[in-house]
């Protein structure tokens, strides 16, 4: 059996709304998390990310100077960012479908509606730390999986260009080897 | 603290061939870092129950918390009055538009939530932000201060709910109406 120890993660907020930010994290908090830090900007939310390195991000989708999904866009480029696998979860009141796929599309792991509450904020976490996703990479995208499930059912074409797909860890090449 | 990753060089996408792709099993340093043995479920409902009561103690706040945000909200209204023609006075009215919408729902003011998402239709959807028209912004903006004022908190409440009702529905049509417009235009400029 196994849980997750929240007092050792480290989580960066990012939420224009000092309110929303202090709710997030008293929440935060009550799960155990001790290393919690805010950013009410995008170029801040960056710099605290560079500097810092947490183990997970909370964002908003609209922030100011930095919009939220380039953010994500710009932690996702593998050749620059510092931790291009970190779990982000969406926090936000921008729910119609069109912010859903752009934020699919831009790499976030998960997608959470305000009100959020503290059971789905939780059980969130929890699955990013306990189940992390697979990612894919194209030209044009590096991110999380977007497919959640196979679909039995679907006997068309591979559409992800050359068939299956190889699992590609090879690709990692630690510093210095 | 947090676990500074081990550095790893991925390869750069722009070497990709197009239409290939590769499945990446990411490094596990946070499962590493953060999973421990123990029972999970006990801890799980511990946590949750904690978190709800830190709610429940924050809320006591929310109603003050509101009626600063309305206060901004009627004074970016009065800039963006004062010049709708003013890119700024338009961004900071949507930017206080926007926030209220996140957050209302979690203050327990679910219809100003609904009564902002319409606002900020207002200001995304219309193909021009010339033609955002001001009394529509001014009966969602008179309608949040009312329900704030008033303490409109609950559902379900008859009257707010027929307002939120009306303004999605009367905001919906109108947007619908300037994208035609907007269409109907730009095929007149290419045919002509």
């Amino acid at each position: 059996m196994a849980r997750v120890a929240f007092d050792e993660l480290s989580i960066l907020i990012a939420d224009s709304n000092a309110n929303m930010r202090q709710i997030v994290r008293a929440t935060l908090r009550s799960f155990g998390v001790r290393n919690i830090e805010e950013a009410e900007d995008g170029a801040s939310c960056l710099e605290i990310f560079q500097n810092s390195c947490p183990d997970v991000l909370i964002t908003d989708i609209k922030l100011p100077i930095i919009d939220g999904l380039e953010v994500v866009r710009l932690i996702r480029t593998p050749d620059t960012s510092i931790s291009p696998f970190i779990p982000i979860i969406i926090l936000t009141a921008d729910t119609e479908k069109r912010h859903v796929i752009a934020a699919r599309d831009a790499g976030v792991t998960e997608f959470l509606c305000k009100p959020v509450s503290p059971r789905s904020l939780y059980l969130r976490i929890k699955s990013v730390v306990e189940t992390p996703r697979e990612f894919v990479r194209t030209k044009q995208f590096f991110g999380p999986d977007r497919r959640r499930f196979v679909c039995s059912r679907y006997n068309g074409v591979e559409r992800r260009g050359t068939g299956g797909g190889e699992l590609a860890d090879s690709h990692f090449e630690e510093a210095g080897s | 603290m947090s676990t500074r990753a081990p550095q790893t060089r991925i390869a750069s996408p722009a070497k990709m061939k197009p239409g290939s792709h590769e499945v990446i099993i990411p490094p596990s340093t946070l499962r590493d870092k953060a999973l421990k043995p123990g029972s999970s479920r006990r801890n799980d409902m511990r946590a949750i129950e904690r978190a709800e009561k830190a709610l429940q103690a924050l809320s006591c706040n929310f109603e003050e918390w509101m009626r600063d945000e309305v206060n901004s909200l009627l004074q970016a209204r009065s800039r963006y009055k004062a010049d709708p023609t003013a890119p700024e006075a338009l961004h900071e009215l949507f930017r206080v538009a926007h926030d209220m919408k996140g957050q209302a729902s979690t203050l327990e003011y679910p219809y100003v939530t609904r009564v902002c998402m319409s606002l900020c239709s207002l200001f995304e959807d219309l193909p021009s932000k010339d033609r955002i028209p001001m009394i529509l912004v001014d009966q969602h903006v008179d309608a949040i201060n009312a329900m704030v004022r008033e303490g409109v908190r609950t559902d379900p409440h008859p009257t707010a709910e027929a307002l939120a009702a009306r303004l999605a529905g009367v905001t919906a049509d109108y947007v619908a109406s300037e994208m035609k417009r907007a269409k109907a235009a730009e095929a007149a400029a290419s045919a002509g």
